[in-house]
């Protein structure tokens, strides 16, 4: 086995066989798959039916109210004073007054009494059904008939649909594409520091316990750089495959406990919700809320591909910025000076997840464009171009340069890490640091 | 026949010389002491034969051939700075020490049993390195040196932080890879040990050697001739050639120091017989402690 090898495996092995590392692996599905499962949970069981009594005094809106899923209109006689104490002692219930004269180009003195404020999904029911009466009963008395009114209404949904270079189109949805983006960019940026930063707290850890000085009397210190950042790239890939397998796991076990009939009812009491009395406009959204039920939404993005692209931006990536960290961890004499040198590398991090978001709103711009090709910026930013559909000679530039940009880090960590690791008590700077680069033998 | 042979070496730093033109041969199976003062270059030299770093100048040869980077297997290193991964267990480490000296997993293991067994570790296999007395972490540290069976063996201040018993165990196994063959370099600060185990021994200071050569001749070279003398009665006048440096009332007996400038210790003795009842008479053998202090403050001066 070589050299490399040996150190490979002890910095894979001490690190997997850590109790850090146990507790971590097992508590990251189960958090990520509470992201998935508690909004089902609490969409299920939240059955606060909300009662609104409607004391129309005008008597023009109380037909156009429709009870729906967790929203009850109940008409009622008289002004509806009389309701208000039954109101104040009700948690979930609420007396809507509609004053009797209403000029319809004027209309006000609507009120809405309740103990406890009104859900904004009720008050735009509300204010909807009413605004629409009024509409309605405006262009009425303009001697429009009502069927005429009707047909007016336009509802124009805009299908997105991708060309692809073979010449075809496929469905592209932008929905999926910005959440899985965003999400793999912020994974990224997350794993980067998280492993990064393991390598670094590896050599400061070799330096300060001055067990350096042996090994590297039996190493040359590219070898042991180059095993310690591969054994950690390794433990994080094994976590990031145990992370996937437990979380699928844990959401499919949970997901049987839900029924598929239940889940589609979950939808559509949700789309229900939000599209009252608009038949065209619930089948569109049902179609969309379908996301919910996650697969169908993610076959348009090719998954396997983006577990591809992520797996190598990650491995891209944590090349690149974990040498710069062993750099760094090898001039330093513990961990706490390390944070002051280390502001330099973190900044094209935190500007690529800045640049992340703006290319959300336009993946195909120039700024996306070249961040995207950056190697220091380009395993964030092209994860978030990517479902939006990149040309393959992008990506294939973007990974060669990326390459080539670890090779280059690599060459001048090394040159640093070889003086870095023999030199204590000596307060290093960023001048410091190019200086040794040039250092012979 | 030298196993090492130091050639002309020159290490700069930017505000310093660490070495400047040292050339200096180890003999093979010797114990050869490397001495100096904090700061001289010793440091630079032992990191330049494990090839830790590389000579601006000049050139190592092991066997009659230049360093070459399998050449750290033959080489066994404790350096003065010692350091163990805090976290690993004691048997582990060992194992992955050896290995990377490029024993074999099987063999490694095999070793680490025998040493672990002499050194009285054995239970403590599985103990982490924190866990353990400075004392044993210093054990685990010299085995992890020569467990490799190295020819060429680099201990700095090996016996720092042992007590005496653990300090004579560690003597015994260093004569006895002496005799096996070994080759040792030891760099110390504690002259005693220089005078019980040392065969040859050089001085450097300031980057320049400035002693060096088989330890009888140094302490020959050192001499200055002057006996020591524990007498009862009067000390009659010295004949030519003799100098009594000193004369006092001793606890027991009187005593007196004579340098001879020509003339035997024998005859000496021939000429103070008849006169004094004689206690004591002994050569004063510089120490190297008194060699160590002379050679560097007349470099200074």
């Amino acid at each position: 086995m070589s050299k490399v090898g040996i150190i490979i495996e002890r910095e894979f092995m001490t690190r997997v066989k850590s109790k850090q590392f146990v507790i971590f692996t097992l508590l990251g599905p189960v958090l990520m798959s509470l992201m998935f499962i508690i909004p089902v949970l609490i969409a299920m069981y939240s059955e606060d039916n909300q009662k609104i009594w409607v004391a129309d005094n005008s008597g023009i809106f109380v037909e156009q109210f429709k009870s729906e899923k967790g929203l009850t209109f109940i008409e009622i006689e008289g002004d509806g004073e009389n309701y208000k104490d039954s109101a104040r002692a009700s948690e979930n219930s609420g007396v809507l007054i509609i004053p009797a004269d209403i000029d319809l180009y004027k209309p006000d003195g609507f009120a809405y009494f309740s103990n406890s404020p009104m859900g904004a999904a009720a008050k735009r029911t509300v204010e909807r059904t009413l605004n629409q009466r009024v509409e309605n009963l405006k262009l009425e008395s303009s001697g429009l008939r009502q069927s005429y009114i009707d047909s007016l209404q336009a509802d124009i949904s805009l299908v997105t649909r991708k060309l692809t270079e073979a010449g075809g189109e496929v469905n592209s949805s932008t929905g999926a594409a910005t959440g899985i983006g965003f999400a793999g960019a912020f994974i990224m940026y997350i794993f980067i520091f998280i492993y990064g930063m393991m390598v670094l707290r590896g050599v400061v850890e070799e330096k300060s316990s001055r067990v350096m000085e042996v090994i590297i009397s039996s190493v040359k210190p590219f070898q042991m750089m180059l095993g310690k950042i591969i054994g950690i790239a390794a433990v994080g890939l094994f976590q990031f495959i145990l992370w996937i397998i437990l979380t699928f796991g844990i959401v499919t076990v949970a997901s049987s406990f839900i029924s598929k009939d239940q889940q589609k009812d979950l939808v559509k009491s949700r789309v229900e919700a939000t599209t009252a009395g608009q038949p065209e406009v619930a089948v569109a959204m049902e179609e969309e809320a379908m996301g919910f039920n996650l697969m169908e939404e993610l076959e348009t993005v090719n998954l396997p591909f983006m577990i591809g692209m992520f797996l190598f931006y990650f491995l891209g990536g944590y090349l690149l910025y974990a040498s710069l960290f062993a750099a760094i961890g090898s001039a330093v004499d513990n961990e706490a000076d390390s944070q002051q040198i280390l502001f330099p590398v973190t900044i094209p991090i935190i500007i690529a997840i800045i640049v992340a978001q703006m290319v959300i709103q336009n993946p195909g711009s120039s700024i996306a464009f070249w961040f995207s090709m950056i190697p220091l910026t380009s395993p964030i930013v092209m994860l978030v171009r990517l479902p939006f559909g990149v040309p393959v000679w992008e990506i294939v530039l973007s990974m060669s340069l990326l390459i080539g940009g670890f090779f280059a880090t690599a060459w001048l960590a090394a040159r640093i890490y070889r003086v870095g690791v023999l030199m204590y008590g000596k307060k290093v700077t960023l001048r410091e640091l190019s200086k040794w680069i040039f250092y012979r033998g | 026949m030298s196993l090492l042979s130091i050639q002309n070496v020159v290490k700069r730093y930017q505000q310093h010389t660490a070495l400047s033109g040292v050339s200096l041969e180890v003999p093979q199976g010797k114990i050869f002491g490397l001495l100096g003062p904090n700061g001289a270059g010793k440091t630079s030299l032992i990191r330049i034969i494990n090839q830790i770093t590389m000579p601006d100048e000049g050139q190592i040869l092991l066997q009659g051939k230049p360093l070459k980077a399998e050449d750290v297997h033959r080489i066994g290193y404790l350096p003065e700075e010692r350091g163990l991964y805090k976290k690993m267990k004691i048997g582990e480490q060992a194992l992955y020490l050896a290995r990377l000296k490029g024993l074999s997993r099987a063999e490694a293991n095999k070793r680490i049993k025998i040493w672990f067994e002499k050194f009285e570790l054995q239970p403590w296999w599985n103990k982490k390195v924190e866990e353990l007395s400075k004392g044993m972490q210093q054990k685990v540290q010299f085995i992890c040196a020569v467990l490799h069976e190295p020819e060429l063996i680099i201990l700095d201040e090996p016996f720092s932080g042992f007590d005496p018993i653990n300090a004579e165990m560690l003597k015994q196994e260093i004569l006895g890879m002496k005799n096996r063959g070994a080759t040792i370099i030891f760099s110390t600060h504690r002259m005693e040990s220089v005078e019980e185990l040392c065969d040859h021994v050089a001085l450097i200071d300031k980057s320049k050697v400035v002693l060096n050569g088989a330890t009888r001749d140094i302490k020959k070279q050192f001499s200055t001739n002057t006996f020591r003398l524990g007498f009862d009665g009067i000390l009659p006048t010295l004949p030519a050639g003799f100098d009594l440096i000193s004369e006092r009332a001793g606890h027991d007996w009187q005593e007196a120091r004579i340098q001879l400038n020509n003339g035997s210790s024998n005859e000496l003795l021939l000429q103070l017989l008849p006169h004094l009842k004689i206690h004591a008479f002994e050569e004063e053998v510089p120490s190297f402690n008194e060699i160590f202090i002379r050679t560097v403050k007349n470099a200074q001066a």
